[in-house]
């Protein structure tokens, strides 16, 4: 099949990015290796943040933070999204004075949308919380919305706008010649554009190293926690300064809690292994910080496999071959900013910049490309 | 024998296969639940505390399908894909009973025993055959057996993308994540120890 652009990768970012390019007008073709949203697309804990994001990334979040006010006229469904706010909790005074650092920082560059709360502020806010927290960060137009949903929705979305998805399509070999990608896939069959989008998430340096590119992005299975339904009494989505976790309570009442604690992945099989000590410490952190939690039970545990860079800055920018643009490796935050990245792919793609600043995303910032540092 | 066996349940086919391997150690629901597996370790809960039971060989003789999924065990239409006795597609895992589609106890036993016996590396006694899937109580129901999960937490959805997502799959597809089944929480937060360190970031050693 001849397109205008072959997106490599059919979670979250690329499908985001084949609605933006195919709204532009363009052939797309999505070839995703085994389901549209296998991975950490569906195991995302859905966090909609600007709060406490690197400084790198503030542009692009406030960007998609305007698109997801909006998200059910971008898509056709509002994704579960919902504005509940989000609070980066300190539990002691050194980490409300790095709290307070961080809004000087911010405030420095001319940003406003992270709010400093003292206790009180901060109990009105969250009244089951642990006594023993002195204050915290706020961002009251941050939110969440539901994972799978969300990628459905951009999946629809894209088809709607001509994009052509093609699931159990791995792609085997790619190869430049005559200004044109030829794209080879397991199956035998090819397909060929002048634009290949590797969004292909932990995949990605695979996808990249199939194009002759060394992009040393590692990877990880974020674990997520699972509880059984408890009377509302938490709506803001809460994090911490000092401990890792991610913590909301959904409509149904089940308490969604991650953070950052990993299980074990394999990307040939595409399985993960639950590390139970680690989510045993994600379940104490969240009991220290909610002793709501002490009498429920504790439903489910699954783990996504996404990729990580060392310096937890995505991959965003075009690749050393020419028609290459690459978008992976959201390093456990790219939920957020889907809807943002996938036009800045577009423009990439197609007019050659953006209208953000994505320079720290620049896929060769990892310095020049050896065999082998992989 | 220095392999450590262990069995999950004591129905019929568990006990006929522990009649056959006494010095198997039984994990069997009210006493003890299985609620979660990895590659070589079975999690328990026991008189309310979390525990791993290491094993060499596991016998699952016990409805509890989200420990073979845990395990990266192949299903098909929600019975674990198994040989003529009854190991599965994990060299160290074996299934028996209603699990695998047993429909008396008579043929429960006799699918223990088979099991058993090739575990000690004798001729077994027969063949197992998987038996027709579940009747269909409904998609949702078997789902959400199957995973582990409440109907409830399923049907919210979209919430659970996961389980969601896993609904999508066909049998063939790998099985990107680790079912788990009820459990107290707190009881979870109990074994929590010092704070672990992080764990490294994984490289791919394909690219290596």
């Amino acid at each position: 099949m001849r397109a205008d652009a072959i997106v490599v990768g059919g979670g979250l970012h690329g499908l985001s990015a084949a609605l933006q390019l195919a709204r532009r007008g363009r052939r797309v073709l999505v070839l995703e290796a085994e389901r549209i949203a296998a991975h950490a697309s569906s195991a995302s804990a859905g966090g909609v943040r600007t709060l406490g994001r690197d400084l790198a990334e503030v542009p692009i979040a406030l960007a998609a933070l305007e698109m997801w006010r909006e998200i059910a006229s971008l898509v056709g469904d509002d994704c579960g999204y919902t504005q509940s706010g989000q609070v980066k909790v300190a539990e002691t005074e050194t980490e409300l004075d790095q709290l307070a650092a961080r809004v000087r920082a911010l405030r420095a560059r001319g940003w406003e949308h992270e709010e400093l709360v003292d206790r009180d502020a901060l109990r009105r806010l969250l009244p089951a919380l642990a006594p023993h927290c002195v204050g915290g960060l706020v961002v009251r137009t941050d939110g969440f919305a539901t994972p799978y949903r969300t990628a459905l929705a951009f999946h629809r979305a894209a088809v709607a706008a001509g994009a052509v998805v093609r699931e159990g399509a791995r792609v085997v070999g790619l190869e430049r010649s005559g200004g044109i990608w030829h794209v080879a896939l397991a199956d035998g069959t090819r397909a060929t554009a002048p634009i290949v989008v590797n969004a292909a998430g932990a995949w990605g340096p695979r996808v990249a190293r199939l194009a002759g590119e060394t992009i040393p992005v590692r990877f990880s299975a974020f674990m997520m926690l699972l509880t059984s339904p408890l009377p509302p009494f938490v709506t803001p989505v809460v994090g911490a300064v000092g401990r890792p976790l991610s913590f909301k309570q959904l409509a149904s009442g089940h308490v969604m809690i991650g953070g950052g604690h990993k299980g074990v992945a394999d990307l040939d099989t595409g399985r993960v292994v639950l590390d139970i000590d680690r989510a045993a410490y994600s379940a104490r952190t969240a009991l220290d910080l909610f002793p709501v939690l002490a009498g429920c039970a504790l439903e489910h545990i699954w783990a996504g496999i996404e990729g990580v860079a060392t310096d937890d800055l995505p991959v965003i920018g075009h690749g050393r071959s020419e028609g290459l643009v690459h978008a992976f490796g959201f390093s456990g935050h790219g939920f957020a900013i889907a809807p943002a990245v996938g036009a800045l792919v577009a423009q990439l793609a197609l007019e050659g910049t953006t209208n953000l600043p994505i320079g720290p995303f620049d896929p060769a910032r990892f310095g020049p490309a050896r065999a082998g540092t992989g | 024998m220095a392999e450590r066996i262990v069995i999950v349940g004591a129905g019929a086919a568990g006990r006929a296969a522990a009649a056959l391997l006494p010095q198997a150690r039984i994990v069997a629901r009210p006493e003890a639940t299985a609620w979660h597996a990895e590659p070589g370790r079975l999690w328990i809960l026991e008189r309310g505390q979390i525990d791993a039971v290491p094993f060499d060989i596991l016998v699952v003789a016990a409805p509890v399908l989200h420990l073979l999924l845990a395990l990266g065990c192949r299903t098909r239409a929600w019975r674990p894909v198994v040989d003529a006795c009854g190991r599965t597609s994990a060299a160290d895992v074996f299934a028996a009973g209603a699990l695998v589609g047993a429909a008396t106890a008579d043929e429960a036993a006799r699918q223990g025993r088979i099991v058993a016996q090739a575990i000690l590396g004798r001729a077994p006694e027969g063949t197992i055959a998987v038996g027709a899937p579940p009747e269909r109580v409904g998609e949702d129901d078997l789902l959400a057996a199957s995973l582990g999960v409440t109907k409830v937490a399923l049907r919210d959805g979209g919430i659970v993308g996961i389980a969601t997502a896993a609904r999508h799959r066909t049998d063939a597809e790998p099985i990107p994540f680790a079912p788990a089944t009820p459990i107290p929480f707190a009881a979870l937060a109990a074994r929590a120890g010092e704070r672990p360190p992080p764990r490294p970031l994984q490289i791919d050693e394909a690219l290596a």
